[in-house]
């Protein structure tokens, strides 16, 4: 026998006989866990979000689709919406940006760099509480080192959180400060598994390091650049945490987004059924969204474009 | 490849009907294994006290029940106010709440009360002759007593005397004498009030005090029951004073941006950028533990009289905190009404007051400590208590409340807007019922 | 990429010590904020160095007996994540390597798990886990831990072991080998750098993950460090140099994860055959 026919019907038997039996056995335990911890809240919440659900006196009525009727016109939520959008925008176009900035220069000729790998780390591993805390006070109007450096260079002191104005932007500077390095990671990922290869036939052509880049480095990302997309899109329209603790979605609603906005909903106006059509809401536009970013990534791969 | 599909699909439905069949919202309390060891009764009981005195107090109180029942223990777990909330409500829909927890009353406990998730102490033939009157008041519904203060707060404002003295200042005892510290402070490079206002319901206190002043104690309490509009001219011109506050810079910038506990408006009354804070008595605790050196300098006045306002100056804005209430579904109602007794008993409260130095409200319990003293006597003098507009009012009511006076102080919004808003949410919640 | 000349390289720098200081200054903040007395934290809560620097915020996180948060926290993390890990990876492997019709559906099946709101879960999983009985135990997070930790995992390894080059295994086809030899002599060995990334990913949710353990646990001996932390926060107060010095401390595991699994592809990669 040839070893190419060898070669084929081995694939032709791992193709037929054994793949869906195997096929099973690798994706069982995940499919268990998944089917149980995730995949029943979410069709709960599908449920929920049909109820008129006190979460206090546990008094529930089907109202079907009255919730959602209420939420379109409910201006909180659009206000919610809209921050978010920005949360989305800012993520995408300045956080990935930069974590790949971050991620380059790690990879130039500078000085102590696996110091500088694990400084330009640090935002990301500091826990949400300590975040929340200490930036407030680093936004303090009264003498809070940031006012410091804006009074310097001219600028002027700011009531930074404290302003309906200025507190979303103060909120996103504190987001994209912690979530770039977690794009560093990825790109440091992909970088590293670009083949030196590729490099050298470059330099052979007698590419600059800036063409390198583009015809090189660049294309070699995109596919990071787009599970990044997906992470950074997803990654933001369900945050909570940093918001909830720096401002509350204060003041007023200015910096009100989806994930807080169903928490006072669902945990402080005990409105469960409306909490979880908040929820159902948020699932969806992530959904569309994610199933958008793949959809541009399958036209990209079949047309070549890039690659 | 379709029996793979059918196979896939089989196992998500077998999944999802064994999980969704055992997870329907049910009361049914669970039974767990634990509780039953050597027939030993547990008592769950969940407070918000993470250290100190007041922790001190309920463990004592604890002590004494246990010592009085053998065999049964209580469990008590400590969370964080904020998230305190979000624990209970995730626990009553689930239907495993504690058998005793800490409130403040109000229209939270109302809700629960709602859906007969809570006991009603008066069926039990609980004693209430020993509490004030009007400490009982937040946790009544329907005629039933529905949980048991321990303590009272106040809402005051404490200043610096050493720099009112500094100053020829005195206490303000009407509204234009206030207006004229704030101004003479100014002058002195004196930050009038420190005040951080994230969480929107330390702004709520001088709100509060200004419609009491303007149109006396019944405007609210007729709004809630919807025979007055929230919209009524004294909560619009409750706003126009707030607003006028603000303007002539009285609070410390960036207000609207600090959450309360993480100490911003503290740290300026600490190191004399301040002068005054309007805070509840907690804050004499809270200097005690944080910054000692600044106690002796600290003392407190009520609001001051407005003078075209109708209502009476010895009023006052208070709390009751905490209120214990018991879960109706709780496996051991009697011992849970009964533990309540134990965190309510006159010897609890006389080891509140002398460990605390606030209020408790227990009749008659009295303490030598001159702070005590002065608290007491303002609190004799008042005919009427105003409790927190925001554990009152229903909760989405509340919410509204808190977000559109948070705008008022930030210039954002004008008072009459937000009464709007108020009325609008009220009317929403009336026609509800 | 070299920078040869030197306005290029002061650019780089420039670059350099402004991320530096964007990245470090927060952290060094909180460290210096660990060592301040109460006092001398509100008489100055913005200064790096303050007059008087104490170890006292230390000794009181030891006092309080944060040793058993912390075994807590390490043993549900360390198990959850090496768990995520294998369980990730096997199924990531048919889902980028093998065709079958239901590639795309179930790919998208299990991502569409990223897009939960946690807090949207919790009453479910609450009712889930005390009808399993399992509810104030530390085994009643495993499963919602790697559950939440498999969405964003079996992302990020699809889409690399997808991106690997077909080349290797097809020798092992041509031996025979069956899929498990494939996935777990060929494939696993190459994972190193993405592997490191969900580590580190996984290992920070969990390590800091609050919600769910704040409502699956009241027991104080099941407790994690998230949780005990809260033992900071008075009624109307937090003891922030406190705080902090509890946070630095929690912060160190983390380092050492970081610095391994970074390590780890470094060396992963000069071994190993990713780069073709």
């Amino acid at each position: 026998m040839s070893k190419s026919r060898v070669l084929k019907q081995n694939l032709d038997k791992n193709k037929k006989g054994t793949n869906k039996w195997t096929i099973l056995w690798f994706v069982l335990p995940a499919l268990l866990i998944y089917v149980v911890y995730t995949l029943y809240p979410i069709i709960a919440t599908f449920n929920y979000s049909l109820l008129d659900w006190n979460g206090a006196s546990g008094i529930s009525e089907f109202v079907g689709i009255q919730n959602y009727i209420n939420l379109f016109a409910d201006s909180s939520f659009w206000q919610a919406l809209e921050n978010n959008m920005l949360l989305v925008v800012v993520s995408v176009f300045i956080q990935i940006p930069l974590g790949l900035v971050m991620a380059l220069v790690l990879f130039s000729d500078v000085y102590g760099k696996r110091l500088l790998n694990v400084v330009f780390f640090l935002p990301y591993l500091m826990s949400t509480i300590a975040i929340g805390l200490l930036w407030v006070y680093l936004y303090s109007p009264e003498s809070g080192p940031i006012n410091k450096i804006a009074t310097f260079l001219g600028l002027g002191d700011f009531e930074w959180l404290g302003n309906a104005d200025l507190a979303m932007l103060a909120v996103l500077i504190v987001i994209i400060w912690q979530f770039s390095p977690f794009y560093m990671i990825l790109f440091k990922a992909a970088i590293v598994g670009i083949p030196e290869e590729l490099y050298e036939a470059a330099k052979i052509d007698g590419a600059s390091s800036t063409q390198q880049f583009f015809f090189v480095t660049f294309p070699a990302l995109i596919p990071t650049i787009v599970s990044s997309s997906v992470l950074a899109v997803v990654g933001s329209l369900k945050s909570f945490d940093i918001i909830y603790i720096m401002t509350g979605g204060g003041p007023g609603n200015a910096t009100e987004i989806l994930g807080t906005y169903m928490y006072k909903q669902g945990f402080v106006n005990l409105n469960m059924g409306y909490a979880s059509t908040i929820a159902a809401v948020m699932f969806i536009i992530a959904f569309i969204a994610v199933v958008i970013i793949q959809l541009i990534d399958y036209l990209r791969k079949k047309k070549g474009v890039f690659l | 490849m379709k029996k793979s599909l059918l196979l896939v699909c089989s196992i998500v439905t077998l999944f999802l009907t064994t999980a969704c069949g055992g997870g329907a919202i049910t009361n049914e309390k669970v039974e767990k294994s634990s509780d039953n060891k050597d027939d030993e009764i547990i008592l769950e009981l969940w407070h918000t006290y993470t250290g100190g005195t007041k922790l001190d107090v309920i463990n004592n109180a604890i002590e004494r029940f246990e010592a009085d029942n053998p065999g049964v223990k209580v469990k008590s777990t400590t969370t964080r106010n904020d998230n305190f909330k979000q624990q209970m409500t995730v626990a009553m829909t689930g239907g495993d709440p504690p058998d005793v927890f800490l409130n403040y009353g109000g229209d939270w406990l109302g809700e629960f009360v709602d859906g007969d998730k809570i006991i009603d102490l008066s069926e039990d033939g609980v004693d209430t002759e020993r509490f004030l009157e009007m400490t009982l008041e937040s946790s009544q519904f329907n005629g039933g007593q529905y949980g048991l203060p321990l303590g009272l707060t106040l809402h005051l404002t404490f200043y610096n005397k050493d720099i009112f003295e500094k100053l020829h200042l005195e206490a303000p005892e009407t509204y234009s004498d206030l207006l004229n510290t704030i101004d003479v402070l100014k002058e002195n490079e004196y930050i009038p009030y420190a005040f951080a206002n994230q969480t929107s319901w330390p702004g709520s206190f001088y709100y509060m005090y200004l419609v009491d002043r303007i149109a006396g104690e019944d405007l609210f309490k007729e709004a809630i029951e919807g025979n007055e509009s929230f919209e009524n001219e004294a909560f619009v011109k409750a706003g126009e004073y707030i607003k006028e506050l603000v303007e002539a810079d009285a609070f410390n910038p960036g207000f609207n941006g600090f959450p309360p506990d993480s100490g911003h408006a503290r740290q300026l009354i600490y190191t004399e950028q301040a002068v005054m804070l309007m805070m509840n008595t907690n804050f004499l605790d809270n200097a005690k533990e944080e910054f000692s050196e600044i106690v002796e300098k600290l003392d407190f006045f009520s609001f001051p009289a407005l003078e075209e306002g109708k209502g009476d100056v010895n009023n006052l804005n208070g709390a009751t905190s905490p209120v214990f209430s018991a879960y109706s579904g709780s496996d051991h109602p009697d011992l849970a009404a009964e533990l309540i007794e134990y965190l309510t008993s006159k010897e609890t409260a006389q080891e509140w007051v002398d460990l605390t130095n606030e209020l408790s409200a227990i009749e008659g319990i009295r303490t030598d400590d001159p702070v005590f003293q002065k608290l007491s006597d303002y609190a004799e003098k008042a005919d009427f208590i105003q409790m927190p507009y925001d554990q009152t009012l229903p909760p989405s009511l509340a919410q509204v409340h808190l977000d559109t006076l948070q705008e008022i102080f930030g210039l954002s919004m004008t008072p009459e807007e937000a009464a709007k808003q108020m009325e609008v949410e009220a009317e929403k919640i009336r026609s509800r019922k | 990429m070299k920078l040869i000349n030197l306005p290029k390289k002061i650019c780089l720098y420039i670059l350099v010590i402004g991320i530096l200081l964007f990245t470090g200054y927060p952290f060094v903040y909180m460290i210096m904020t660990s060592f301040k007395s109460m006092k001398g934290f509100f008489l100055d809560p913005f200064s790096l160095f303050s007059g008087s620097l104490t170890l006292e915020n230390y000794s009181t996180v030891f006092d309080m007996g944060i040793g058993s948060y912390f075994t807590n926290s390490l043993i549900i993390t360390v198990l959850s994540v090496l768990l995520v890990v294998f369980i990730s990876a096997l199924a990531s492997y048919p889902l980028s390597r093998i065709k079958f019709k239901l590639n795309r559906p179930l790919f998208l099946l299990f991502i569409a798990g990223m897009m939960v709101p946690m807090h949207a879960t919790l009453i479910p999983i609450f009712l889930l886990t005390q009808n399993m009985g399992l509810y104030d135990s530390l085994t009643a997070l495993l499963g919602p831990y790697i559950a939440f930790s498999l969405p964003i995992s079996i992302f990020i390894l699809t889409q690399f072991m997808g991106e690997l080059p077909k080349e290797l295994e097809e020798a092992a086809q041509l031996d025979g080998a069956n899929h498990w030899n494939i996935f777990w002599k060929i494939l696993f060995p190459n994972l190193a750098p993405a592997i490191s990334t969900i580590v580190i990913y996984n290992f920070l949710y969990l390590w800091t993950e609050f919600i769910f353990a704040l409502t699956l646990i009241t027991d104080t001996g099941s407790m994690t460090l998230p949780l005990g932390l809260q033992d900071f926060y008075g009624e109307f107060t937090v003891n922030v140099p406190g705080l902090m010095a509890a946070l630095v401390l929690a912060s160190l595991p983390v380092i050492a994860v970081f610095i391994i699994a970074q390590e780890r592809v470094v060396k992963g990669l000069t071994g190993g055959s990713v780069k073709g």
